[in-house]
């Protein structure tokens, strides 16, 4: 009983660090969102007074506006325009890259082609060039091309950017070659072996890459000022910079909108974002150094079935209420969100 | 089936190394014909030199903090959060978050009269402080770095601790090992290849953090703020293309140097055969 005891106070104190800890991350978040419900004056007044809370007794009146959420999503043109303009560029060259680097890293992990070392380091090491040593180079490409400040400035250089390929490459270079050498043993022809055996195994890691560079592209702040100059192609992450140096508390109604279709996606896809990238740069979730992908990624979500761990134990019968009800009460089941206890632990407890 | 991979190949050539290398053929051409006069005139560029140890600096304190506490929340993690490891959505999201709607939320906590002055006044009768300029400055530039990419390090260490086996470190405890051998002499060198693959992702990260750097302070930020890419942004700007071509191609040497070592020393994880 003194264990049992033991574990519950623990596991509140554990839940009272969580939620601070969490609550701190958010923080800037939560702020942002405050400050977009909240009347201009109010937004002074709490800047101004918020560690005078502790010392006056003057009642806080807060005026929470929503008014300029209408004003902004319904009728502020240049909103919509710079809004769409970021959907623009993000689904165009998020689907164009997919399209592009999909073949390009077939050739390179599954048919192996001459010189893929070569490419593979090029193409590594100009992934991780931050964008100002490329800049120029493809200035001068959109320049002589008459492409500057048209929505194809920033798709055509996105198009061709490494990152997809890389992460795809590595993401496909798990795929045992020995399916695919079975597969041409059996007569598969080159697209038939595409289609019916890489991608639907590569479906997963095409999905996660994608949804990555939809949110990286979201972000898009560089491009925009370099590649483009008139204020109706700017994506809406320029057109807040610009709010913001108008009057800063303007700012903040667009940039929660920004935000949203980020939390939408975050909350309907993170797992795939989550898993996708451990496997292309993990291999599912155990060591870098390639070894056996473990249950790391179901550790993870926390809302992982739990499934038969390395040792065979199978935890198959478990529901997942039976899952939650046992975590509550601490009692642990070890393998499933990792050795949460050793047997020696386990054995003083009893 | 170079078929495949030619339309991406060609484009990559169009718009990224074809121009890179005449960039790098103008870099060399001064005005006594071919040679290496903008280099030398580039090392001897007070603004370059600036840029160049302020991102080096940056990155001395970002990594290792990086490192270490993604590590320490990993294991934490790892050895006490049973139900799931919930604490990761808020960081990952913190990742997803674009830089210009969060930014701003930065300054308005380390401004002059920003909650975190405030605070450490009411709270500590210290006088206001300014973060925004000075050696302060790496206080929020070093919060923001970590907020936003504490997420990705924090996953591989804990699937790297995941992966562990328990045996060992019940045999460990078995021999009457405490808490701290068991991390110095079992999960930090095991956990070594984590360890290299976060610090340089957290190398590179310092790259990424440019975003916020112009996002809070523009393109002519406070000294200590002046970053690498400010100085190829402001070149580029008054169109000064000889430094600015050396400048890239002494960047793309460097970086290219560190990501070949690497992929050197990961031939086999890299390129099965």
């Amino acid at each position: 009983m003194r264990c049992l005891r033991m574990k519950v106070a623990r596991n509140v104190t554990r839940n009272i660090i969580v939620a601070a800890l969490a609550a701190i991350l958010l923080f800037p978040l939560i702020l942002l969102l405050l400050f977009s419900i909240l009347d201009g004056e109010t937004m002074e007044q709490l800047l101004a007074s918020f560690g005078s809370r502790f010392a006056d007794s003057a009642p806080f009146r807060w005026k929470v506006d929503v008014s300029s959420y209408v004003h902004v999503a319904a009728e502020s043109r240049k909103f919509a325009a710079a809004l769409l303009n970021s959907f623009q560029y993000s689904l165009i060259t998020t689907f164009g890259q997919l399209l592009l680097a999909l073949p390009a890293a077939i050739a390179l992990s599954v048919f192996k082609v001459k010189g893929r070392r070569l490419i593979v380091t090029m193409y590594m090491i100009l992934m991780m060039m931050p964008f100002q040593v490329t800049m120029v180079p493809t200035f001068l490409t959109l320049y002589y091309l008459d492409l500057l400040d048209s929505p194809w400035a920033i798709i055509l250089p996105q198009w061709f950017v490494p990152f997809s390929v890389i992460l795809l490459y590595l993401y496909m270079i798990r795929i045992p070659s020995e399916l695919h050498e079975a597969a041409q043993v059996d007569g598969a022809g080159t697209v038939r072996l595409i289609r019916h055996i890489v991608i639907p195994l590569v479906k997963h890691g095409l999905w996660s890459v994608g949804l990555l560079h939809f949110i990286d592209s979201w972000n898009m702040i560089e491009q925009p000022i370099v590649f483009l100059s008139s204020m109706e192609r700017m994506p809406l992450s320029i057109f807040i910079r610009q709010s913001l140096e108008r009057n800063a508390a303007e700012m903040f109604v667009p940039a929660v909108l920004f935000v949203l279709p980020i939390l939408i996606i975050y909350g309907m896809y993170h797992r795939s974002i989550i898993s996708g990238l451990l496997i292309s740069f993990t291999g599912g979730g155990g060591t870098v150094s390639g070894q056996t992908p473990d249950h790391g990624v179901q550790g993870f979500s926390g809302w992982g079935m739990p499934k038969d761990d390395v040792d065979g134990r199978s935890r198959l019968g478990m529901t997942k209420r039976e899952v939650d009800v046992h975590t509550r009460l601490g009692v642990p089941f070890d393998g499933v969100h990792g050795p949460s206890r050793s047997a020696l632990e386990e054995g003083a407890c009893r | 089936m170079w078929s495949l991979l030619l339309p991406h190949l060609a484009g990559v050539m169009v718009f990224y190394l074809l121009p890179f290398g005449w960039g790098i053929v103008q870099s060399l051409r001064t005005a006594s014909g071919f040679g290496l006069a903008n280099y030398a005139h580039l090392f001897r560029n007070e603004a370059f030199r600036l840029a160049a140890v302020n991102t080096l600096t940056l990155a001395l304190v970002t990594v290792p903090l990086l490192v270490g506490l993604s590590m320490a929340a990993a294991l934490y993690a790892h050895r006490h959060l049973k139900s799931g490891f919930l604490l990761l959505h808020p960081v990952l999201i913190n990742f997803a978050i674009p830089t210009a709607s969060i930014a701003y939320m930065w300054t308005i906590l380390f401004e002059d009269f920003g909650w975190v002055n405030v605070w450490i006044h009411r709270g500590f009768g210290l006088p206001h402080q300014n973060w925004l300029d000075g050696a302060l400055l790496y206080v929020p530039i070093v919060s923001i770095f970590l907020f936003k990419y504490l997420a990705f390090p924090i996953f591989i260490f804990f699937g790297g601790r995941q992966s562990l086996s328990v045996e060992l470190y019940e045999a460990a405890s078995i021999d009457g090992a405490s808490a701290f051998k068991k991390f110095w002499h079992l999960t930090v060198p095991l956990l070594k290849p984590e360890i290299l693959f976060t610090a340089v992702l957290g190398f590179f990260y310092n790259f990424k953090i440019y975003k916020e750097a112009y996002v809070l302070f523009g393109a002519y930020p406070p000294k200590e703020a002046y970053l690498i890419q400010h100085f190829l942004n402001n070149q580029f700007q008054k169109v000064a293309l000889d430094t600015l071509t050396a400048a890239a191609a002494v960047m793309a040497v460097a970086i290219g140097a560190v990501i070949y070592g690497l992929i050197r020393a990961n031939r086999s994880a890299y390129f099965p055969s």
